[in-house]
């Protein structure tokens, strides 16, 4: 497979990430900070029936994603009774103990050497109809009323629930499709790399989302999007070790924060952007039929 | 290993959990939230006690006095890029976690690239590394005794400081109505400045405590979970629930290490943890504070 | 005869040491505006906040309709019929104006997650269907034009306004409003009463009203309840009440 293939994969894999921390950040204001460790769950249960059983690709994978929405059902369960420091809390020793857990239970997992052999079935072709379909349904969900629900929830519990909304209903529902979403994620992933192991997907890859998501703006979903794949393409091309590149999108994050807190793209889609090119386009139409309009 | 041992391993062990939850407590209870920068400023502190214990060969007390003024001067320097602006301009709370999270890697991550993934280990700063009681049945490190103590003074010391200066007083006005607090005159600005500052001493020394005890290493900031954890159990935003849940914390640990090991311990503290937390999100000793409809 | 659609019987809750409601009773007959009056601190909010289910109280009953709501939580006592608006007005800022009406309009919408996610024609249906709902109720209050404003672009007066479309949209059989008075100026006092007197006969609403402003209270109510310190202190007719010596005195002091 050529580089720009893989790359191009793995975009597509952050991307799906990055859906399901706009799904739980941006939507409902629900803080997971360990939400990378759905997606070793999905790779590791990806990687284990293939191996393990032979089975293909087109059960394993959503099988992965029925494994990581039980897992996130039952982590949820505290989750949408407290606060959001505990569940940022919460979230995070989840993910912590899921890689020691990862690292301890060998005969299962292989330990720290990790999962081997899996077959390379990931392919570009795929990738972008599995992005494509996964966009689809955030876009649904957004617009429907589930969205909505999620908004209000984030916006002010008290009077959500007072209008009729079941908060922690809608918290669940929410946070067990990310967990889906992401497992999903860790599932293709093993299918591309062949090669899963405990400390792939720890805390650092979490903050990681959590930055990409902030760039771009938690509001937006096309922001999240944008700078994810910008995040992802620039230490390519610019060849930054691992560190480094922490390193400065962590103050990327911070000089943001400051200065413009609701993200590069704030609140505005790009479908925005096309309404407002198209509106700039008709309005010149407009006020040579009608005189001008107030 | 009888049990007294382990008891008194889990009480040193305890005591650093005390002084990471303590700094981290006393912001959750000025600012409420959670300062995930908490870690970051830890580990650099950690790094400078490492260089100035072995540049210029100080004992351990005055290591741990340079390494305090470092720490907290870095803890309010964290606060004055991350939290400032965020708290003048009333900032969504969920910002306040992405900035904190966010210097805590960055702080990590300047460790990593600065120092590279090598150990160091701290220098020992006694010749007879334990006392030994009752004729050598238990033995204790004497860091671990220092430890004990500089906790306990420290802990003595903020108690003062909280409940018997006027910028005590202060904190907590400002804990429990941040505007009114203003109205009646108290500059905010300073009195959170000065609770980061606090916590940063704290937390530098908790940071070599934790060099001294492990190994130095970047991701030593994943500690301050640790003391999340010990806040969590213990009561979030109190000192009493800091304290409780700190020695509760590492007293399990102890005993969970020697009884199951240490992998299955993470799991079964996360688990109790959550068990807690669906029962008795308070803590130990905690009040929620529910809001006014 | 008159009938009670709402009934409350020796309602208390303690909080601590203190006893914030006191066996107090309440009785809001259909179709009619009561108010609830009294000094600041009397414990009015607390009242209402075990009614719609914030709080559960620590003894007594609450009857909606003739069923027993005690102690039920506050989406569920949304679905019995009894909606609320608040003191300090709690919009959801993360949604536009008409959003704000069509996300209640939504929890009594029917369509499941899969439907949602696959975008199916007859979800979007459902919520065009809303959205004209959400409109109907956004002209009766007077805030059509403003639909897709954020609702902290609003003025005060409009906000409230807001919220009370918002607690129509439940199509409450009981509407409980909390100060909506507060923070307005004399005009805007005006139109909120011409609003609740439409409301009222447009929709054959029972209200439950906690207000401050008198001058509302009294060209309103059918009914009106004093308490003071938690405990009932009076009840009747807006004159009778109005002469009523204990309530001048529990008032005295007080500034309006």
């Amino acid at each position: 497979m050529s580089f720009y293939s893989s790359l191009f994969i793995s975009i597509c894999i952050t991307s799906i990430g990055i859906m399901s921390m706009y799904l739980l950040l941006g939507l409902s204001g629900i803080f997971s900070m360990g939400q990378a460790a759905f997606m070793s769950i999905g790779a590791y249960a990806a990687g284990l029936m293939a191996i393990k059983t032979g089975l293909p690709m087109i059960i394993n994978i959503p099988i992965a994603i029925a494994v990581g929405m039980l897992v996130a059902g039952f982590i949820a369960i505290p989750v949408i009774k407290l606060r959001r420091d505990y569940v940022a809390l919460v979230t995070v020793s989840f993910g912590e103990a899921i890689v020691a857990l990862l690292n301890k239970l060998t005969n299962l997992t292989g330990g720290s050497l990790g999962l081997n052999g899996i077959p390379r079935s990931m392919n570009m072709p795929l990738a972008i109809v599995i992005v494509a379909v996964c966009l689809y349904m955030v876009l649904n969900f957004k617009k429907s009323k589930y969205g909505r629900q999620c908004l209000a929830v984030k916006s002010d519990e008290i009077s959500a629930a007072a209008m009729g909304i079941n908060v922690r209903n809608s918290k669940m529902l929410v946070f067990v499709l990310a967990g889906g979403f992401t497992a999903l994620a860790g599932a293709m992933w093993a299918y591309l790399t062949t090669y899963v192991e405990p400390n792939s997907f720890g805390q650092k890859l979490s903050v990681e989302w959590i930055i990409m998501t902030f760039i771009g703006g938690s509001n937006s979903l096309s922001g999240s999007i944008m700078s994810a794949v910008i995040l992802k393409i620039l230490p390519e091309i610019l060849r930054f070790a691992d560190s480094m590149r922490i390193i400065i999108y962590s103050v990327i994050v911070l000089i943001i924060i400051n200065f413009r807190p609701q993200g590069l793209l704030g609140e505005r889609e790009l479908s925005d952007l096309f309404r407002w090119l198209k509106k700039k386009v008709m309005g010149s139409h407009q006020k040579e039929q009608k005189g001008g309009n107030s | 290993m009888n049990i007294i041992q382990l008891i008194i391993n889990g009480i040193s062990l305890g005591s650093v959990y005390v002084l990471i939850s303590l700094g981290f407590t006393l912001i959750f209870s000025v600012l409420k939230f959670s300062n995930f920068s908490h870690g970051g400023v830890m580990v650099v502190s950690a790094y400078f006690g490492y260089i100035i214990a072995r540049q210029f060969g100080f004992g351990l007390i005055p290591t741990l006095i340079l390494t305090a003024i470092f720490g907290g001067i870095l803890s309010s320097l964290v606060e004055v890029i991350g939290f400032e602006r965020l708290r003048r301009n009333n900032g969504d709370i969920m910002l306040y976690f992405v900035a904190s999270s966010t210097l805590g890697t960055m702080l990590q991550n300047i460790m990593a690239v600065t120092f590279s993934s090598t150990y160091y280990s701290y220098p020992t700063f006694f010749k007879k590394p334990y006392f030994e009681l009752f004729g050598g049945t238990f033995t204790i490190p004497v860091s671990d005794t220092i430890m004990l103590g500089v906790s306990t003074t420290l802990i003595i010391i903020l108690m003062y400081i909280i409940y018997k200066t006027r910028l005590g007083v202060s904190i907590r006005a400002l804990s429990m109505d941040s505007q009114t607090a203003k109205l009646m005159g108290i500059n905010v600005s300073v009195v959170v400045f000065m609770c980061f500052f606090i916590s940063g001493v704290l937390g530098a020394i908790s940071g070599v405590f934790l060099g001294i005890n492990y190994v130095l290493y970047p991701q030593l900031g994943q500690m301050v979970f640790k003391g999340f954890t010990a806040s969590i159990i213990g009561g979030l935003g109190n000192i009493s629930g800091a304290l409780f849940g700190g020695l509760l914390l590492g007293l399990s640990e102890v005993l969970l290490i020697y009884f199951v090991g240490s992998g299955y311990s993470t799991a079964i503290i996360f688990i109790l943890t959550i068990v807690f937390l669906i029962f008795r999100p308070q803590g130990i000793t905690g009040k929620i504070v529910s809001e006014k409809v | 005869m008159k009938e009670t659609i709402l009934q409350v019987n020796d309602l208390t809750i303690k909080f601590g040491g203190i006893t914030a409601v006191d066996n107090v009773h309440i009785k809001a007959v259909k179709g009619e505006i009561t108010s609830v009056i009294g000094p600041n601190g009397a414990g009015k909010t607390t009242l209402f906040n075990m009614i719609s289910g914030i709080y559960k109280p620590t003894s007594g009953t609450v009857q909606f309709g003739g069923r027993d709501i005690t102690g039920k939580s506050s989406h569920m006592i949304s679905r019995e019929g009894i909606a609320r608006t608040f003191q300090n007005i709690r919009l959801y800022q993360g949604l536009s104006v008409v959003e704000n009406v069509q996300a209640v309009l939504d929890a009594r919408t029917d369509y499941n997650i899969i439907q949602a996610l696959l975008g199916l024609p007859s979800v979007r249906q459902k919520d065009r269907e809303n959205v004209e709902k959400s409109k109907e109720l956004l002209k009766i209050v007077g805030l059509y034009d403003l639909r897709d404003e954020k609702p902290s672009n609003l003025p005060y007066g409009l906000q409230r306004k807001l919220e009370i479309a918002r607690a129509l949209a439940t199509a409450p059989k009981l509407l409980l409003l909390d100060e909506p008075g507060a923070g307005l100026n004399t005009k805007e006092v005006d139109e909120l009463i011409a609003l609740v007197r439409e409301v009222q006969e447009r929709f054959k609403m029972s209200v439950l009203l906690i207000e401050h402003r008198l001058q509302m209270v009294y060209s309103l109510s059918d009914k009106v309840y004093v308490l003071n310190f938690g405990k009932l202190l009076a009840e009747g007719t807006p004159k009778e009440v109005q002469n009523d010596e204990r309530v001048v005195a529990a008032y005295m002091g007080e500034d309006d």
